[in-house]
């Protein structure tokens, strides 16, 4: 983690959904005395209609929170929105339920009861994730606005010159002038923001175009 | 016809004395006259007949002799004349003897016993009328005849063993058998008087026979009874006690005389004190004795306190019966062995119906010491069956009740974490040290009670009755079942008034039945979608009794489990083991309470357990009822 980003990042968070207060208490004090904000839910509905911060965080979950079950639990959060990791506690046999967590997209697992380092790694770990999750997202929205700027035709030049094309073959294929071609293939550098033909083709894949 | 012989004979020789000429006394004859007479027994008669006899003998004289001729002639005629008048002398003595004969035997003939008179060698020679209708024989016919031959009489003892001992002391009296002409046999009770002549010599016996076949027959069916009776008391397996109460009964007499009520009185202890010395112990049987291991009839066994255990409560019903004039009184109480046990038993008392019986009273007992045992051992066999389905029904909740123990735990786990991170910052942050240690305490407590809630529900104790606040029975049941419900997403209400009286009964036992009740309930809504809400309100319905109605919104009972739901091994649970709404019924049954259900397909289903409430506070209701 740079220091210099700190400043930038708003300071991450942790969503303990648990119904019994004594555990939900206990985990928003060991939470709290690593410096993460917390946010308490006694159940899951309370969180689906909550609104969360932008910042990196993660879940806490019971796996047997009542009235849950994980595959449902995934497509609420879907429904709602809701893109966080998602670390579970469970209990003495509660496989078949870890299972279906698990399947559910969870990160991790932490059987009841669990070091509190064990927790806080997990938490770290999946804040991480979302903080690259996020990062990840960040970039891909910055590049898909960048790519709107392209007009038609230079999104298909563009398209012909990932695909490894030289500027007479694209102008060829598509009845230009090399010249023309030549014009389109500048702006889409500089509107793409990238300097040389290899960062525009890794952009290109980012954004899913396929050559031709 | 005597009259008519003797007036034709007096005629006759009258014309012989008158017509022949014979020389002598012929009226002499009329001795004849005169004797024949006197068969007529009047005594009139004779002296008529003597009478016309000197008459006669006067008119044939003077007729024959005239005044004059008087020596031999007038010589016989007295002496004719002397010996009409011996003859009627003679004569009149013996009609005199002869009637008095005749008077004794009428007198005899009057008699109801059979009378006849034999001698020694048996020939019967008189034989009255009661004879005559009783054997069948008519005198004629039973004279002459042989008594023993003629009545076919069977003697008690040696014929000649009889007739020795009346020899002897002249009389027998004693049971003889004979019969009649008809053939039936009579009983008799026969005395023999034995006849003597001047010289001591016996001449014959009077038999007095008095029937006593009748008689008995009802004292032999009187003491065949008596036997029976005292064979019932003696052999019995049922012990009898035969008392005295008339004491006891005078004493309450005395009370009621003064005013006081006797009721009342039956129910002082002092009385009742009184009472155990009062009633005296008459008799008692076998039974009864073996029954208390004693040795011998009214050894130890005075009166009623040597019998009646201390522990006894039904004497003051029991008196209070007697006074009432009940025919009958039972009850269940404990008497006392001679080696001072206790015994169970089942007593029924019957009270004098007449006077003719005194005050005697009978007391039957039954020995139900095996009952008890064996209704102990059912008991017994009840709350092992009842602690098996605990432990079942916990073992259904195992998942929920893991989850319910370990998360204190944890609690206690990660705030003890979280306060040495807080500790450990720079500047420690003591206020939230002390919140996670305080947290600590309080989870840990909460995890002590959990477990200890449910080795309170797992204990396998036996019954133990107490007074119980109908909350907090409603709330241990409701924390063992909450996480189960909360899994399946069971919403619980809970209604209990603080002011309902508490109940009587086994804590473990009823918190068992209603969280048999609950559990069912909410597996009963798992799997619906719509509201899955689980009710339990207790209801004070009459001041005597309260009930707890567990209610949830699932799918209803069909008419057809509803009616063998509380059966044992009745189960729609696909793993059910029947045996939970048996048992709750039965622990609701012995509770003296009534557990039912009722339901309707779609509109969920209602139990409802009504338990009688503690006597005090019922009885608190009471008053504060009629106070208000």
């Amino acid at each position: 983690m740079k220091v210099a980003s700190a400043p930038q990042e708003p300071s991450p968070f942790v969503a303990i959904v648990e119904d019994d207060p004594g555990v939900r208490d206990a985990l928003d004090s060991l939470f709290r005395s690593v410096g993460m904000a917390t946010l308490q839910f006694g159940n899951a509905a309370d969180m689906l209609q909550a609104k969360l911060p932008q910042a990196p965080g993660c879940l806490i979950l019971d796996v047997r929170l009542p009235g849950l079950s994980g595959l449902d639990f995934q497509s609420q959060l879907a429904e709602h929105g809701i893109d966080l990791p998602v670390v579970f506690m469970t209990g003495h046999g509660d496989i078949p339920m870890t299972v279906r967590a698990m399947k559910a997209g969870a990160v991790d697992f932490l059987s009841k009861p669990f070091r509190d380092q064990d927790m806080l790694d997990a938490v770290t770990a999946a804040i991480e994730r979302d903080r690259k999750s996020k990062a990840a997202r960040a970039e891909t929205d910055n590049l898909r606005a960048e790519y709107q700027t392209l007009t038609p035709r230079e999104r298909e030049v563009m398209r012909h010159v990932v695909a490894g094309l030289m500027n007479k073959q694209v102008a060829g294929l598509i009845g230009l002038s090399e010249i023309t071609v030549k014009i389109h293939r500048g702006n889409v550098m500089r509107k793409m923001n990238v300097r040389t033909l290899a960062d525009l083709v890794r952009k290109a894949e980012a954004l899913g175009i396929s050559g031709r | 016809m005597y009259r008519i012989v003797a007036a034709l004979l007096a005629l006759g020789i009258f014309l012989v004395d008158v017509l022949l000429p014979l020389e002598g006394a012929v009226a002499v004859f009329y001795v004849l006259v005169v004797l024949i007479a006197s068969r007529t027994s009047s005594r009139k008669d004779v002296y008529v007949a003597s009478a016309v006899a000197v008459v006669l003998t006067l008119i044939a004289y003077h007729l024959q002799h005239g005044v004059e001729e008087w020596a031999s002639a007038a010589l016989r005629a007295l002496v004719s004349i002397a010996a009409i008048g011996i003859a009627t002398a003679l004569a009149l003595q013996s009609q005199a003897a002869t009637a008095t004969q005749a008077a004794q035997a009428r007198l005899l003939n009057l008699s109801h016993d059979m009378i006849f008179v034999r001698d020694i060698g048996g020939v019967i020679s008189f034989w009255n009328d009661a004879a005559e209708q009783v054997y069948g024989w008519s005198a004629e016919e039973a004279i002459g005849r042989v008594a023993d031959e003629l009545l076919r009489t069977r003697y008690p003892e040696e014929r000649a063993a009889v007739e020795a001992q009346l020899l002897d002391s002249g009389r027998w009296d004693g049971i003889l058998e004979q019969e009649t002409r008809s053939g039936a046999r009579l009983v008799l009770d026969s005395r023999w008087a034995v006849q003597r002549d001047r010289q001591g010599k016996p001449v014959g016996v009077l038999e007095t026979h008095t029937d006593i076949t009748g008689r008995q027959a009802a004292h032999a069916a009187l003491v065949r009874s008596e036997r029976r009776y005292r064979r019932m008391f003696d052999s019995s397996r049922i012990g009898v006690i035969d008392e005295d109460w008339s004491d006891v009964k005078a004493e309450l007499s005395t009370a009621a005389a003064n005013g006081i009520a006797v009721e009342r009185l039956a129910n002082t202890p002092e009385f009742l004190e009184r009472a155990r010395r009062l009633i005296r112990v008459v008799d008692v049987n076998p039974a009864f004795l073996s029954m208390v291991a004693g040795e011998g009839s009214t050894q130890f066994v005075t009166a009623l306190e040597n019998i009646l255990s201390d522990t006894d409560t039904t004497l003051p019903d029991a008196l209070a019966a007697f006074v009432r004039g009940d025919p009958f009184f039972e009850g269940e109480t404990e008497i006392l062995a001679s080696d001072g046990r206790t015994i169970p038993v089942l007593f029924a008392i019957t009270f004098p119906s007449s006077s003719d019986d005194g005050d005697h009273v009978l007391v039957y007992i039954v020995d139900i010491t095996e009952r008890r045992l064996a209704h102990d051992a059912l008991q017994q066999a009840q709350a092992e069956l009842a602690h098996a389905t605990r432990v079942a029904t916990l073992g259904e909740l195992t998942a929920s009740i893991a989850h319910e123990v370990s998360q204190p735990l944890m609690a206690v786990v990660t705030n003890a974490e979280a306060g040495m991170r807080w500790l450990r910052r720079d500047p420690p942050e003591l206020e939230e040290v002390e919140t996670a240690l305080a947290r600590v305490v309080s989870e840990g407590r909460r995890a002590s009670d959990i477990v200890k809630r449910i080795r309170a529900f797992l204990k396998k104790a036996p019954s133990q009755r107490g007074e119980l606040a109908l909350s907090a029975l409603v709330e241990d049941a409701a924390a063992l079942v909450a996480r189960e419900l909360a899994k399946a997403n069971v919403q619980l209400r809970v209604d209990v008034p603080a002011d309902l009286p508490a109940l009587q009964g086994d804590r473990i036992q009823l918190q068992q039945v209603l969280v048999n009740l609950m559990i069912n309930a909410a597996h009963a809504m798992a799997g619906q979608s719509g509201q899955r809400l689980l009710s339990i309100a207790a209801t004070q319905t009459t001041p005597e009794s309260v009930e707890i109605a567990v209610r949830d919104t699932g799918p209803g009972i069909s008419t057809e489990h509803l009616q063998r739901l509380f059966e044992p091994f009745f189960s729609t649970k696909q793993d059910g083991m029947g045996m939970g709404l048996a048992i709750c019924r039965t622990t609701v049954e012995a509770h003296g309470g009534r557990l039912t259900a009722e339901s309707e397909v779609g509109n969920g289903a209602v139990f409802r357990a009504t338990l009688p409430a503690s006597g005090e506070s019922a009885a608190q209701e009471r008053v504060a009822r009629a106070q208000s």
